[in-house]
C-alpha cells in the first residue's frame, strides 16, 4: 500500500514536469500549421512525408537544446543571446524574431477569420471580438483559465487520424514515401518545403518553450524527465502533421481538389465526421488559433524585454512595463487589424507567413547552436557530436532551399 | 581633442589602439577588472590583433575625444607587456556587461548596458553602470542621433546609472559567484525585498545567492518567496543546513513548506529537527488546507491561571517573543483548556502580584475558533470583532495555536491571484 502510495506521488512529481514541451508543439498545430499540412498534402500527395521525418528529427533535437539550456543556466533564450552576443546581435535577433512572430500571428488571425466564416460568421465581426477579447484576458490575467478550454478545442484534430484509418489509404506507398526522399526545383515546391519547415521548427516555438521549462524551476537531477517531455511533444506535434497530410493526399490531392479554401482543407474530416466536417474542423481551428494569438504575442513581448532589462510580466501595472505591453497590445491591434483589409485571399496569406518564419529559422538555430556549444554557459552539457552534427545539417539544408528558391526566381526573371 | 578621464566602457570597446608613435597594434578587446576591491580597478587591457591576444598594463591607458565625441586610444608608455591573464580572470566585456546585478537602491535586478570607467587616483576604476534605454541606444551606435532627435523635441535624454556603491554584483558563466564578491551590499535590504529579488533571479544564480545567506536571513527570505521557489531553494542545501533554516521560520510556515515536498524529503528534515519542533510541525501537517488548523502558527504565549502578573512579565522579558504573538497572552488550565485572553496593556495595568485568573472578567465573551473549522471563519470572526488574532482550539476546548490576520490576508491574496 505504501509502495504504492509511493510510486503514485512518483508518477504525479513526473506529470508536474511533463508539460511544456507537449504543450508547445500542440500550439504549433495553429492555423500556419494546419494550413500547410493540408496543402502540403493536397498538392503534393505524399511526396513530401520523407521530409517530415526528417523535420520530426530536428525538431527533437532542438527542443532538447531549449531544454536543456533551460534546465542548465535558468535562463531564457533571449536573455541567453543578450549575455552571449551583446546588444547589437540582441537587436539583429530580435527584429528576426518580430518579423516571424508578427506574420504568424497575422496567420493565426486570418485562422480565426476563416474559422468562424465555416459558421457563417464575417470576418469584420469574428477577428475585432477575438482580439479584444484575448486582449482583456492576457491584461487581466485570466488567460491561463481559458487556454484550457481551447487547447481541448484542439482536440478536433484527433480527428485526423481516425479520419485517415477510415479512408484506408494504400499504407504501403505512404510509408514507402516515408523513407524516399524526392526534391523538385520549381518555386512552389520549395516555398511550400520551407513553409513546412517553418511552421514545424516555428522560431516562437523555440523561445516558448524555454521559457516555459524556466518558469517550472526543474532542476538538473529530474531533467530526464523533462528531456522525455520535449521527444514526446515533437513525436506527438509530428504524428498529427502526419495525418492531415495523408488524409487531404488520399481525399483532396486525388480528386484533384486545391486547397485554397478552408471549406476545401476541412473536406479531408469527410469520411470521419460527414456533413458535420466542417464544425469538427471549425472548432479544432478555432481553438488553436486562439491559443497561438495569445500565447505568440505575450512570448514575443517576453523575449524583447527580457533581452533589453525592462520590466515584463502581465501582473505588472501598465505604467511600470510599458515596453512589454506596447509590443503585446500592437502586435493584437495591428495583426487583427491587417486581416480585416478588404479582397485579402486568407488561406494563401497564412502558407505565406509560414514560409517567412522557415526563411528565418535558420538564424535563430545559429544563436542556439553557438551558445549551447559555448563551454562558459553549458559547462558540461554542451552538445553532443551527434546532436550538432543533426542541428547544423538543419541550418545547412533550411539555408541551401532558400538559396535555390531565390535563384530559381533570379532565373525566372532574368 | 580633449583627455578624458571619464567614459562609457562601449566608446571605447573594440575600438583601435594606437602606439606611441600612433600605429595601430590591434583593437580593445577587453578589460581585465579585480573586483576585490571596494571600488574594482581596471588591471590590464585585452589587445587582440587578427588572431593573436595579448595583454598590456591598464596604466598606460590613454582616453581623448574630440568634439563630436568620437573616442580615441592609446598606450602612452613603452613599457607595457601584462603577464598572461588566466581565463578564469574576470573580463569586463565577456563577464560582466550584460550580465545582471542587483540595484540595492532601487531594490531591482537589472542588465548592465553599459560601464562608467574613471580615473580614481591614478587608476581605472568602475564607477557606475548604466542600466537605462541611452545605454542601450549608445552599445548600438546611435547615441547622437538620438539626442539631436530628443532636443529637437526639447527633452533631455537621460542617462540612468547606478553607483558602483549600489551594485550588487552577480554570477555568470559556469563557476558561480566568481566575482568573489562578499554579499553584504545586499545585508541592508529588508527580507521581502530579497525575496522579490531571488524570485527574478535564475535559478543557479537564486540558489548561490540563497546559500550564501545566514541561516537567520535565509529563514526570513525563505518566508517571503512563493511556495514553489520556496521548495526549489530548500532542495539545494543539504539535508542539515535546510532543517536549520526550517526550524528558524514559523512552525506555519515550515508545516507549509514541506508539505509542498515530496514525502521521503519531508520526513528526512524533519528528521534532523530538534525533537519539539517537528513534532509540532507534523501536528500541523496533519490538518486538511483550507482549515484554520493548516495556518494557524504554534507558537504562541499561554500561562496558568494562577501564575502572577510579576511571574509573567519576568517570563515574557527572559522570552522575547516575536511581535506576531505577542498580541495577547491566553490563560490556560492545568489540562490546556483556554479559559481566557488577556492584552499586554490589560497585563502592563494590572496589580503585579495579582493572579491572572483574577484579571479575566466575571462573564467574559471569549471569541476563539476551532481548529477544524473553515478559514473563513477565522476571517468572519476577526473582521466582526476587530481582532488582530484569534486563539485555536480543538474539539475539547484545548488551546493548540493563534491565527494572526497577517497570515489570513497572506493565504487569501495567494489564493486570490492564482485562482
Amino acid at each position: 500500500m505504501d509502495a504504492l502510495k509511493k510510486r503514485w506521488s512518483k508518477l504525479k512529481y513526473i506529470l508536474a514536469i511533463v508539460g511544456p514541451g507537449l504543450i508547445t508543439v500542440n500550439a504549433g498545430n495553429d492555423a500556419g500549421g494546419i494550413s500547410t499540412f493540408a496543402s502540403v498534402g493536397a498538392r503534393y500527395g505524399y511526396s513530401m512525408l520523407w521530409g517530415l521525418l526528417l523535420l520530426t528529427f530536428a525538431l527533437a533535437i532542438v527542443q532538447e537544446m531549449n531544454a536543456r539550456m533551460a534546465v542548465v543556466t535558468g535562463k531564457g533564450l533571449s536573455d541567453l543571446i543578450r549575455e552571449r552576443f551583446g546588444v547589437k546581435w540582441t537587436f539583429f535577433a530580435m527584429i528576426v524574431l518580430l518579423i516571424a512572430n508578427f506574420g504568424v500571428t497575422i496567420g493565426d488571425f486570418a485562422g480565426v477569420a476563416v474559422s468562424l466564416e465555416l459558421f457563417g460568421v464575417s470576418k469584420y465581426i469574428s477577428v475585432p471580438i477575438v482580439a479584444v477579447a484575448i486582449a482583456f484576458l492576457v491584461v487581466k490575467g485570466s488567460y491561463r483559465k481559458v487556454e484550457k478550454v481551447l487547447l481541448l478545442f484542439t482536440l478536433a484534430f484527433f480527428g485526423y487520424i481516425l479520419s485517415a484509418l477510415i479512408i484506408q489509404p494504400d499504407w504501403p506507398v505512404v510509408f514507402k514515401a516515408v523513407v524516399t526522399p524526392t526534391l523538385h526545383f520549381d518555386a512552389a515546391y520549395l516555398l511550400t518545403f520551407i513553409g513546412l519547415i517553418g511552421t514545424t521548427i516555428s522560431p516562437y516555438m523555440q523561445f516558448y518553450l524555454q521559457a516555459a521549462i524556466v518558469d517550472k524551476k526543474i532542476s538538473l537531477k529530474d531533467y530526464k524527465y523533462e528531456k522525455l517531455d520535449v521527444y514526446l511533444g515533437s513525436l506527438w506535434g509530428a504524428t498529427i502533421s502526419f495525418f492531415v497530410i495523408v488524409c487531404t493526399a488520399a481525399t483532396l490531392y486525388q480528386a484533384g481538389i486545391a486547397p485554397d479554401s478552408v471549406q476545401a482543407i476541412a473536406l479531408a474530416l469527410k469520411p470521419l465526421a460527414g456533413d458535420y466536417a466542417f464544425i469538427l474542423f471549425g472548432a479544432g481551428l478555432f481553438g488553436a488559433s486562439v491559443v497561438a494569438c495569445a500565447i505568440i504575442p505575450l512570448s514575443t513581448a517576453y523575449a524583447v524585454s527580457e533581452a533589453f532589462g525592462w520590466e515584463s510580466g502581465v501582473d505588472h501595472p501598465i505604467r511600470d512595463a510599458k515596453a512589454f505591453f506596447t509590443i503585446l497590445l500592437s502586435f493584437l491591434g495591428i495583426a487583427s487589424l491587417l486581416v480585416l483589409l478588404p479582397g485579402l485571399d486568407l488561406i494563401p496569406l497564412i502558407l505565406a507567413t509560414q514560409q517567412v518564419a522557415g526563411i528565418l529559422v535558420p538564424i535563430i538555430l545559429t544563436f542556439m547552436i553557438l551558445l549551447v556549444n559555448d563551454k562558459r554557459i553549458m559547462g558540461k552539457w554542451t552538445n553532443t557530436r551527434m546532436q550538432n552534427i543533426v542541428s547544423t545539417l538543419t541550418v545547412i539544408f533550411i539555408v541551401s532551399l532558400t538559396t535555390i528558391l531565390l535563384i530559381t526566381q533570379l532565373l525566372r526573371l532574368g | 581633442m580633449q583627455t578624458s578621464n571619464n567614459f562609457f566602457f562601449s566608446k571605447i570597446l573594440h575600438k583601435n589602439i594606437h602606439n606611441l608613435d600612433d600605429s595601430i597594434i590591434g583593437s580593445l578587446h577587453d578589460l581585465v577588472v579585480d573586483f576585490s576591491s571596494p571600488i574594482p580597478k581596471v588591471r590590464a587591457i585585452v589587445i587582440k590583433n587578427g588572431r593573436r591576444q595579448f595583454f598590456v598594463v591598464a596604466d598606460s591607458l590613454e582616453v581623448t575625444r574630440d568634439e563630436r565625441e568620437r573616442y580615441h586610444v592609446r598606450l602612452g608608455s613603452a613599457n607595457l607587456l601584462f603577464t598572461p591573464v588566466p581565463e578564469s580572470d574576470i573580463f569586463l566585456a565577456r563577464d560582466f556587461l550584460d550580465k545582471q546585478i542587483i540595484d540595492v537602491e532601487g531594490k531591482k535586478v537589472e542588465r548592465v548596458n553599459d560601464v562608467r570607467i574613471a580615473d580614481m587616483l591614478g587608476s581605472w576604476s568602475l564607477i557606475a553602470v548604466d542600466i537605462g534605454f541611452r545605454g542601450l541606444i549608445r552599445r548600438l551606435g546611435f547615441e547622437h542621433p538620438a539626442i539631436r532627435l530628443t532636443s529637437m523635441i526639447k527633452r533631455e535624454f537621460h542617462n540612468t546609472l547606478v553607483a558602483w556603491d549600489d551594485v550588487q554584483a552577480l554570477t555568470h558563466g559556469t563557476d558561480l559567484l566568481r566575482l568573489n564578491c562578499s554579499i553584504h551590499k545586499l545585508n541592508t535590504l529588508h527580507a521581502a525585498d530579497l525575496a522579490d529579488i531571488l524570485e527574478d533571479l535564475d535559478n543557479p544564480t537564486r540558489i548561490s545567492l540563497f546559500k550564501s545567506l545566514n541561516p537567520e536571513v535565509a529563514a526570513d527570505v525563505l518566508e517571503e518567496v512563493e511556495s514553489e521557489v520556496q521548495v526549489s531553494l530548500l532542495e539545494t542545501l543539504s539535508v542539515e543546513n535546510a532543517s536549520d533554516v526550517l526550524e528558524r521560520m514559523p512552525s506555519d510556515e515550515a508545516a507549509d513548506i514541506l508539505d509542498d515536498m515530496t514525502e521521503d524529503t519531508a520526513e528526512r528534515l524533519l528528521g534532523d529537527m530538534e525533537e519539539h519542533i517537528s513534532s509540532e510541525i507534523r501536528e500541523l501537517m496533519e490538518y486538511r488546507d483550507k482549515t484554520i488548523g493548516s495556518l494557524m502558527m504554534s507558537d504562541y504565549l499561554a500561562f496558568p491561571c494562577d501564575k502572577s502578573v510579576s511571574a509573567i512579565l519576568l517570563d515574557l522579558k527572559a522570552q522575547d517573543p516575536s511581535e506576531d504573538v505577542s498580541h495577547y497572552i491566553y490563560v490556560i488550565d492545568e489540562k490546556e483548556h483556554l479559559l481566557g485572553a488577556l492584552s499586554l496593556l490589560d497585563l502592563i495595568m494590572a496589580d503585579a502580584s495579582s493572579d491572572i485568573a483574577h484579571l479575566l472578567p466575571e462573564e467574559q465573551n471569549l471569541v476563539f475558533v476551532r481548529d477544524l473549522d473553515p478559514i473563513e471563519r477565522a476571517m468572519e470572526r476577526m473582521l466582526k470583532y476587530n481582532l488582530m488574532v484569534l486563539p485555536v482550539v480543538d474539539e475539547d476546548n484545548v488551546l493548540v495555536g493563534i491565527t494572526s490576520l497577517n497570515d489570513l490576508v497572506f493565504e487569501y491574496g495567494i489564493t486570490g491571484r492564482s485562482n
